[in-house]
């Protein structure tokens, strides 16, 4: 070069551009997910003997991060038997036109499945230049692969590939036209997701209309209506009225796809024009799609003549009730209706959202007459929530009629606060019934959860169990003490163990059996041992057993007392059921105590299923212990005897576990 | 959490393991029919009257006898089996057909259908399309391994039979968009199964949320397996007769690998090729789902998804954050994410006046502000698919929209794809909920989808 100077400054600037090019193909990769140092890599993996899998493995983080630099190393597997769908996976995912350019090319160098596999891919990646190349495979049923290339047609949905699936739909042999009405559908979707809503109207009618299968002329139906959009209201109301059963069923399921106040009009409209088949689906049909005249032709239906067509109109009024539509649900809900149909409305009502649903329903009890209605309305009131109810609550827990105060007392178990346990209180002492007592102690024990409340609540009915004299009273303070754990009651409940009166005392003993806590036992065993009542020995019995379990479970004392419990309390299990609700026990508890007392019910005939089951639960943990031989000897006598499979294969386990004593 | 009688909840004493499918459904004091009617308001269409028989929805050839439904059954594993145990039963459901690729597995179900029945007329079939091109038959359960749901479900589907698809309902967003768009396109009743949706104690818990019960929710906690990937190819075995495994059908639309026995005797989880999302979506289809459903978000997705060490965390476009915690020992100690005791599968939705939490255990811990008692609720579990079974019949027959259809299926499962592949690219993913792609990110769009192995394709 004659000039130095001018040289430099050239090199300079290619340089400078060369940086400048790097950059943006940098950028441009980067951009489209591609990682050029990465696909050198794995293209000199391709490229190489390396294993199947590594090629494989290639070729899928290809499809994530290759760049076009990529492709013909990928090209070069799509005729391979295991690697080829590896390939097209790598194609597929590399945004560069040559990727669908080597696809294309393959067509003519792969045959049978793996053909049909390029041909998938040139569908996924709708590919229009392939569209020429698809088409002979698509027309000649005998190139075997007839079906991938009209559904990659479909797929690609160009103004090419469509007059050829037209084709094949309306002339083309009868092996294709199910094939080519599935692409027909398929570019019709795309034809309307790009905003030709006009083709995509002509696709589904020539399916519609064509000598196929129903399933494709019920697709085209709902197809043709979503293409015509705001027209289609009109077209959906004539598909309603078609004499095709496949084209009305169609029609009716499109309406959930394509509600609006047109639609909801036209509905409307046609209710009461329609054969009795049609009236009851259009007013189902009105749950998708309806506007505020839909619910006062609903309301009609609701309380016409016709069962069902009441029974349909009220579903889909409840369905799709508001706050407005509560004054007429309440009116069939405590009417003396079917009740199947109050329950309808009831579980709309429980549904509704809304304080203003709650005061309607509340004002409805204060005037309802009918003790059903009260309780409808009662239970609909708890199952809101509604505790602006309480105080009408409590007045109807004293309502002569049983079932309106029993009701109103369950309500107030999940409305009533710690506020309303006097009240409640006071309800418990007054009630006559069984069904009312035990509602108002349960509404005691739900007002009274919570730390500070259980106390305060704790407090006032021991008061009263001390009292009362009444043995019905007593017995409802027991179990309400009982289930509140107010451990300042222990006392006067085991006191009342020692009741003159026999119920008293069986009460007081049942009910010890669900204290919280183990607190009670030795009180319980003391009657287990030494009560002349059979019956109260019996209560007691199953008492301990009970918090025994709990005892066990929850770790609330060590497992040495607790099998010191049970086997105090062994003697008194006469019964199989006794016996048995120990023996489940025993197996909770990992020591050699409890082995010892199943062992002699290894060889009982009644318990024999359940002792081995226990002591293969709690083997484990014994196969070292000072009685492993005795163990051993207990599985060895199990394996020998027991009816089932598992526990003899398992006592098989353990016992083979067992090394022989030196 | 204290039961009814004051006591904590405890599991049973017989040695059954909690984890075992149990049939419970001891729930006290409600029916299926309570099910139903409060699940109505969670956005199912009210149902139209009648059963539309086979022949009127275009299946060619016979109907279904008088209301009752002809169902088949693809691919029934130890779930698929479980899912059976509990359909089976239903009076209105005839189960006349397996298909497996598996010869022991067809021979068992054949064996329990016929065992029900008091007959031998279940009938086998290797082919899937045999099965399907049976005019008589209205339904499908199908319940094969992951990476066959979405296209068997799909090729049902355009057979014009309804489908109930075990989750995940497919392996990649692409594949998960191309079934709710087909079932749609076909008009098939769909149902995923993911059953929790219609079980007391977790519809309990929505509703806490639904009805402002918690305040403004501001969180929501979803469990997940902690992640994990296989890329790895098991040890190639022989491959046994077709008829005894037929392990080119069983690959599917999966790309080839040898063949090993461990992978069709259910060692196929964890395998990229197989399993949806590692292992992210096997207990996140469940609980994303939940919080997609107590969050009232069923018509959208989380924008955003960030993966911390133990978690990813997305958020709503109202600002609501979805928390995948994953749990490193799902079956036993959960704390201090979540209680032990509500047992698997738990969820906790948050509110800044209280929250609540749940799972398989069916108990339901609630924060001392929010209630009064906290108390035992149920007696049942939260494991048992049968009311989920029964709703989709009851879909069948009435063509409403059952809870977990195609729609609710599609955002849940796509969320929680895009909480995986945050996990897996370890950054930050935007979501476009409308258009269902990732906004800046090709990488993670490109993840969206994958090949399927000719001659199978989605193109349907």
């Amino acid at each position: 070069m004659k000039n130095p100077r001018i040289f430099r400054m050239m090199a300079c600037r290619f340089a400078l551009l060369a940086i400048l090019a790097g950059c943006a193909l940098s950028a441009r990769a980067a951009a489209d997910g591609g990682n050029p140092e990465r696909t050198q890599k794995l293209v000199v993996v391709l490229q190489s003997g390396a294993p199947l899998f590594d090629k494989a493995r290639a070729c899928q983080q290809l499809g994530e991060i290759g760049t076009r630099e990529a492709v013909p190393a990928l090209a070069a597997l799509l005729a391979d038997e295991h690697l080829g769908a590896y390939a097209r996976s790598g194609l597929e995912g590399i945004p560069d036109p040559s990727a669908a350019a080597a696809l294309r090319a393959a067509l003519v160098t792969v045959k049978g499945s793996l053909l049909a596999g390029v041909i998938n891919s040139l569908g996924v990646l709708r590919d229009s230049e392939a569209v020429g190349a698809l088409r002979p495979l698509a027309e000649d049923p005998a190139s075997g692969v007839a079906k991938e290339a009209l559904l990659a047609l479909g797929r690609i949905a160009t103004a090419q590939s469509i007059p050829i699936l037209r084709q094949a739909l309306v002339a083309g042999p009868d092996a294709v036209r199910a094939d080519a009405a599935a692409a027909c559908l398929l570019a019709a979707e795309k034809q309307l997701a790009d905003g030709h809503a006009g083709m995509a109207v002509t696709l589904n009618d020539a399916v519609r209309t064509a000598r196929v299968p129903a399933v494709y002329r019920a697709a085209a139906t709902r197809g043709a209506i979503l293409a015509r959009r705001t027209e289609g209201v009109a077209f959906l109301m004539g598909q309603l009225r078609a004499e095709d059963p496949v084209v009305r069923k169609a029609a009716l399921l499109t309406i959930r796809e394509k509600p609006g106040p047109d639609l909801a009009a036209a509905l409307n409209a046609e209710v009461d024009k329609a054969g009795p088949e049609l009236e009851l689906q259009l007013l189902s049909a009105l749950a998708d799609c309806h506007n505020a005249q839909s619910f006062d032709l609903l309301e009609a239906k609701a309380a016409g003549e016709d069962p069902e067509v009441r029974r349909t109109a009220l579903r889909v009024l409840a369905a799709i009730a508001g706050p407005s539509q509560a004054g007429v649900l309440l009116k069939v809900l405590t009417e003396n209706r079917n009740p199947a149909e109050s329950a309808v409305a009831g579980g709309s009502l429980e549904r509704m959202e809304g304080a203003a649903v709650d005061d309607l329903a509340l004002q409805a009890l204060v005037s309802a007459r009918e003790a059903g209605a009260r309780v409808q309305l009662i239970r609909l009131l708890a199952a809101r929530g509604a505790t602006n109810a309480v105080a009408q609550l409590l007045k109807r827990a004293a309502d002569p009629e049983e079932a309106v105060s029993v009701a109103a007392l369950g309500a107030l178990g999940t409305l009533a606060g710690a506020g309303e346990v006097p009240a409640l209180i006071a309800l418990t002492r007054a009630c006559k019934g069984e069904r009312a007592r035990d509602a108002a102690e349960k509404a005691i024990c739900s007002a009274s959860a919570g730390a500070g409340n259980a106390e305060a609540a704790g407090g006032a009915v021991l008061a009263e169990l001390e009292h009362t004299g009444e043995p019905a009273e007593k017995n409802a303070w027991v179990r309400i003490l009982v289930s509140l754990g107010y451990a300042k009651a222990l006392p006067a409940i085991e006191a009342a163990m020692k009741d003159s009166d026999a119920a008293v005392a069986a009460n007081a003993i049942e009910s010890l059996g669900r204290w919280p806590d183990p607190s009670p036992v030795e009180v319980l065993l003391t009657v287990v041992d030494t009560s002349p009542e059979p019956r109260l020995r019996q209560r007691a019995l199953a008492s301990v057993i009970q918090l025994a379990a709990v005892a066990a479970d929850e770790r609330q004392r060590p497992e040495a007392v607790v099998a010191r419990w049970l086997e105090r309390a062994v003697p008194a299990a006469h019964s199989v059921a006794e016996r048995r609700q120990v023996i489940s026990v025993l197996g909770r508890l990992k020591r050699v105590e409890s082995l010892r007392l199943l062992l002699p019910w290894l060889d009982a005939p009644d318990l024999q299923t359940e002792a081995a089951m226990a002591v293969v639960q709690i083997a484990p943990a014994l196969v070292n212990s000072e009685e492993s031989a005795a163990l051993k000897s207990a599985l060895e006598r199990i394996v020998a005897t027991a009816k089932n499979p598992d526990i003899r294969a398992r006592a098989l386990k353990l016992a083979q576990s067992i090394s022989k004593p030196r | 959490m204290l039961n009814s009688a004051g006591r904590p909840g405890r599991g049973n004493s017989s040695g059954e393991s909690k984890e075992q499918m149990k049939k419970n459904e001891n729930f006290k004091g409600l029916t299926r029919r309570d099910f139903l009617g409060r699940t109505l308001a969670a956005g199912s269409a009210v149902a139209l009257p009648w059963f539309i028989p086979a022949r009127a929805l275009g299946r060619a050839g016979a109907v279904a006898p008088s209301e009752r439904i002809v169902l088949g059954g693809i691919g029934l594993g130890p779930r698929g089996q479980y899912d059976l145990s509990v359909m089976i039963p239903e009076k209105d459901v005839q189960f006349v057909a397996i298909c497996d690729v598996q010869r022991s597995r067809r021979e068992r179900v054949k064996q329990m259908a016929d065992d029900h029945y008091g007959n031998r007329d279940c009938v086998m079939y290797r082919d899937l399309f045999e099965l399907l091109g049976r005019p008589d038959i209205d339904a499908v359960l199908i319940a094969t391994g992951d990476h066959w749901h979405a296209l068997a479900a799909l090729l049902a589907a355009k057979a014009g039979k309804d489908v109930y698809c075990e989750k995940p309902c497919g392996l990649t967003i692409g594949e998960i968009q191309a079934l709710a768009d087909g079932i749609h396109r076909y008009g098939r009743v769909f149902q995923a199964g993911t059953q929790r949706r219609s079980i007391r104690n977790f519809q309990y818990a929505a509703h806490l949320a639904w009805t402002g019960k918690l305040g403004r929710l501001h969180t929501l906690h979803a469990s997940v397996y902690v992640p994990q990937k296989s890329y790895a190819w098991l040890p190639a075995e022989p491959e046994p007769a077709p008829d005894e495994c037929d392990w080119t059908r069983w690959l599917g639309p999966a790309p080839w690998r040898p063949y090993n026995s461990r992978y069709v005797a259910g060692g196929w989880r964890g395998h990229h090729d197989f399993e949806a999302g590692g292992n992210f979506l096997d207990w996140g289809a469940h609980t994303v789902d939940l919080c997609q459903w107590a969050n009232q978000a069923d018509h959208t997705m989380p924008t955003e998804y960030e993966a911390t060490p133990v978690s990813v965390i997305a958020r709503y476009a109202n600002g609501v954050k979805l928390i995948c915690d994953f749990l490193p020992t799902p079956f036993g100690n959960r704390a201090p994410q979540y209680r032990t005791s509500t047992g698997t599968c738990p969820v906790r939705y948050e509110g800044d006046e209280g929250w609540v939490e749940t799972g398989d255990d069916a108990e339901v811990a609630l924060s001392e502000s929010l209630v009064k008692t906290r108390k035992r609720l149920f007696t049942g579990t939260g494991l048992s698919s049968a009311g989920h079974g029964r709703n989709f019949f009851d879909c069948v027959k009435s063509r409403a929209l059952p809870v977990c259809n195609q729609d609710i299926m599609r955002r849940s499962h796509i969320a929680s794809f895009a909480a995986q592949l945050s996990w897996q690219l370890g950054r930050k993913l935007t979501l476009d909920p409308v258009k269902e792609e990732f906004v800046g990110d090709e990488e993670a769009n490109r993840m969206r989808s994958r090949a399927a192995r000719e001659p199978w394709s989605f193109n349907i």
